[in-house]
């Protein structure tokens, strides 16, 4: 025997999680995995499928939460990362996560998932809610019409959720498969393109990713020209089936209706069925909820949007009110921490390293935080109560003259806390053109890295209003995305726009741990990217600002107005002073823009550096007698517009390639320059 | 409790008489808070306050607009004043937080403070608005409940 006890090996099982979106489907993902997957009630905010495990009986559960899906039958991201997962994975188990009080359109799926015949069960969510509502469901009759468990829950509550954990681990011994809804008879009569093809698909050697698939369901995925089907077969095959429907075609007369529409009603027809069988409503609600009656306001075109105006301004005014002494006791604290270092150590380059540099740019982070707390707490608030959709569909009537969907507006709001995010999450928007514009534009949306920088210099020029100027340059940038998208829809993007379809979930106020835990793993995403760029940027500053032409000046540097003038970082600045002239902005300045695109964040912490000074209080007199408010406004516009961060490059360059990357940087910094410009040219007149 | 039901146009049954007993009063009260309130904003040059309760008696006159010829108060209407009481509750709890941690701040900076900012004016609106603004979701609940409007 080793001195090691041996490994175990645990037998693995995979576990599909899959239904319509905002059907609980996280929660219970959540609850299995323990994962921080993110529950939101934007549609399809799931874009690629998410893994998590848990072990129990030697086994080990490997979960996915799959992408919320209507059904199968469109071209949609989430249909296609969905359908690629449940043919290629070999599944030990799908579980359908179904919306109770929403039966008869869930049901589509859970028709179409039968068709896959691999292992399932079907849990019902909002269960609680049902009863609530009067509406009485025969579980044991939907769990014999379609052969498999059936187990209500209510997602939110934890004893459900274990329930229905044990009952997997379980069930997994031995699961069933599913009942063959779709009949061959049925479905060989609605059009003889279907026939052909049934006829056709039964007498050849089926891939052997396909094998599983019900004939009827494999002949309606094939008959719609599925791309994620239709790879599995050779190309010979593929000519075969081409002209087996093109040949069908030539002998149809009526036939115009497609055969997607087709089978889609057909699945209507047997979801009727169902739900005749188990759904009873014991009384019949004609009276409209006050829910209901505040939807119809929250979705009135001038209300809705008068009202979203007013929650922007409160959680903005939450922001950066609310949070003011949260930062000025953190910024007592590092102050403290800078002193100690200089009194307990030595004064040689490590200290001021370690002072000067790193500790009072962390520190900046950290300063910034409880601002970012609250930003946080707005959004996730707006976001989980269910308001946020309602804002997409109000906002989906002003969007579309400019040129897009409320289908972006999701990752245009994600831009405010991070544009990486915000750029990744517009893989939900099924229209490419409106995809790029949305990614182009998505760095206008002020990112909480620029917050900082914003909070410095109008707390410096406008002590007064600083709120209110910060709200203006959020506003500024919303207005020049939304110009910039009338823009490229005119030149670039021509051609039809897409159309919007999304599912509006019930307002409900969300739990005050989920709400929390969302904004823990919001400013811990912030805290280690900042960190990141933090650690890096500070590092190179430093040593650009002890080192020159000349060679080491040493950290006194840091606090010598001539010495840091023969310094490297100084050099920099000096040499791109004839391109930003006009604005009359100092070295530091143009320095700390430089580095910037390493991190927005490190805008103010290379402030803090050449200024020689490491809190926001000593930085506020010399911010105000460097600068005009003009040139401040000018300042802050040109953090808003100009090249995002290096973050923000990588995923735009990972999102659209290196050509639309380079055209972002460049279109970025000239606009940045030219508006800059413009202020500072009216400013000049006005003032 | 004698009461007459009256059908809508979009099938939502509300109880007349209960209902305006009860929000002709809050209707008043919201009015008065609003208007005092966006006049306050306005003396004081607060443009982001004044803009906000602009947009609050917008809503407020929408939902009046709504309401039939009879009465300010009808099932139209009260959905309106619901969202705009809702977002004035929402000013008074932020605009609170925000002396309180004015407050704070300037007793971490070394400024002198004192708990004077309670007594001003504004903010015994401001608790007025809060107490409304409290009294009303019961005020509902309890013409619901009496009314079997879900």
């Amino acid at each position: 025997m080793g001195l090691f006890p041996e490994k175990k090996t645990l037998e693995k099982i995979k576990i599909a999680l899959i239904g319509n979106p905002n059907v609980g489907k996280t929660a219970i993902f959540n609850y299995l995995t323990k994962s921080s997957q993110k529950v939101a009630n934007f549609p399809g905010i799931t874009v690629k499928g998410k893994s998590g495990f848990f072990t129990a009986k030697n086994k080990k559960f490997i979960v996915t939460d799959l992408p919320g899906t209507y059904g199968f039958g469109t071209d949609s991201p989430e249909e296609k990362v969905a359908k690629k997962f449940l043919l290629d994975e070999d599944l030990n188990l799908i579980i359908n996560v179904v919306d109770a009080t929403k039966l008869e359109r869930n049901l589509i799926l859970t028709l179409q998932l039968t068709g896959f015949k691999k292992p399932m069960i079907i849990v019902l969510t909002f269960a609680d809610k049902i009863e609530e509502e009067g509406i009485d469901i025969n579980y044991e009759e939907l769990s014999k019409i379609f052969g498999v468990p059936v187990i209500p829950i209510s997602a939110l509550h934890k004893h459900d959720l274990e329930h229905l954990k044990q009952f997997i681990i379980q069930y997994i011994q031995s699961p069933l498969i599913p009942e063959t809804i779709l009949k061959a008879d049925e479905i060989l009569d609605l059009s003889p393109k279907i026939k052909a093809l049934y006829l056709y698909l039964k007498n050849i050697s089926i891939p052997k990713k396909l094998k599983n698939l019900s004939l009827e369901w494999l002949t309606f995925l094939v008959a719609t020209n599925d791309e994620v089907v239709l790879e599995h077969f050779d190309r010979e095959t593929r000519e075969q089936i081409n002209s087996i429907l093109q040949e069908t075609d030539m002998h149809l007369e009526n036939e115009e209706v497609p055969v997607s529409l087709l089978f889609i009603n057909y699945l209507y027809e047997k979801v009727q069925e169902i739900i005749k069988k188990v759904y009873s409503n014991k009384e019949e609600v004609n009276t409209k909820t006050i829910m209901e009656l505040i939807d119809e306001v929250l979705l009135d075109p001038i209300v809705g949007l008068l009202v979203f105006s007013a929650v922007i301004w409160l959680t903005f005014k939450l922001t950066f009110d609310v949070s003011q002494p949260f930062s000025t006791l953190i910024e007592i604290m590092i102050n403290q921490v800078i002193a100690m270092i200089h009194h307990y150590l030595p004064q040689n380059v490590f200290t001021s390293f370690l002072s000067d540099g790193l500790i009072s740019g962390i520190g900046f982070i950290l300063t910034f935080l409880p601002q970012l707390a609250f930003l946080f707490f707005g959004i996730t608030l707006l976001e989980q109560t269910g308001y946020l959709t309602r804002v997409v569909f109000v906002t989906d009537r002003f969007l579309n003259k400019l040129g897009i969907t409320g289908k972006s507006l999701a990752p245009l709001l994600l831009g405010f806390g991070c544009n990486v995010s915000g750029v990744l999450a517009t893989k939900t928007i099924p229209d490419e053109k409106e995809r790029i514009i949305t990614i182009l534009v998505n760095p206008f949306m002020s990112c909480s890295a620029r917050l900082p920088v914003y909070v410095l210099i109008s707390s410096a020029l406008f002590p007064q209003i600083a709120s209110l100027v910060i709200t203006g340059i959020y506003l500024g940038g919303i207005m020049l995305a939304a110009f910039m998208i009338w823009v490229y829809r005119k030149t670039l993007f021509r051609g039809e726009q897409s159309s919007l379809l999304i599912e509006m979930p019930e307002l409900t106020l969300p739990p005050t741990s989920s709400i929390f835990y969302q904004i823990y793993l919001y400013l811990k995403d912030f805290t280690l990217h900042a960190g990141f760029g933090i650690t890096i940027g500070v590092v190179i500053i430093w040593v650009l600002s002890i080192t020159g032409p000349s060679g080491y000046l040493g950290p006194d540097a840091l606090n010598n107005q001539a010495l840091i003038q023969q310094s490297w970082v100084y050099k920099i600045g000096q040499l791109l002073e004839t391109i930003f002239k006009p604005m009359g902005w100092e070295t530091p300045l143009i320095v700390a823009l430089i580095l910037g695109f390493i991190a927005k964040e490190v805008v103010v912490g290379t402030l803090a550096v050449l200024y020689g000074h490491g809190n926001m209080a000593q930085l506020v007199p010399i911010l105000s007698s460097v600068m005009s408010p003009v040139q401040g406004i000018a300042y802050m516009v040109f953090v808003l517009t100009y090249t995002p961060c290096i973050a923000t490059v990588f995923a735009i360059k990972e999102e659209l390639g290196i050509k639309w990357t380079i055209f972002s940087i460049i279109n970025g910094l000239v606009t940045a320059w030219f508006l800059s410009f413009l202020i500072i040219t009216i400013g000049g007149l006005l003032l | 409790m004698n009461s007459t039901n009256l059908k809508s146009k979009n099938n939502c049954s509300i109880n007349y008489y209960v209902l305006l007993e009860m929000m002709i009063i809050v209707f008043t009260l919201i009015i008065y808070f609003s208007i005092n309130s966006f006049s306050q904003s306005f003396l004081t040059g607060d443009m982001a306050s004044t803009v906000f309760y602009l947009i609050i008696l917008v809503i407020l006159f929408i939902g009046f607009k709504k309401s039939d010829r009879l009465s300010v108060i009808s099932e139209q209407s009260i959905p309106y004043y619901l969202v705009a009481n809702v977002l004035v509750l929402l000013y008074i709890v932020v605009s609170f937080l925000s002396k309180i941690a004015l407050f704070i701040d300037q007793w971490l900076n070394g400024i002198p403070t004192s708990f004077q900012f309670l007594v001003y004016p504004i903010d015994i609106f401001f608790f007025s608005g809060l107490i409304i603004a409290l009294f009303l979701p019961l005020i509902y609940n309890q013409s619901k409940k009496q009314l079997g409007v879900k």
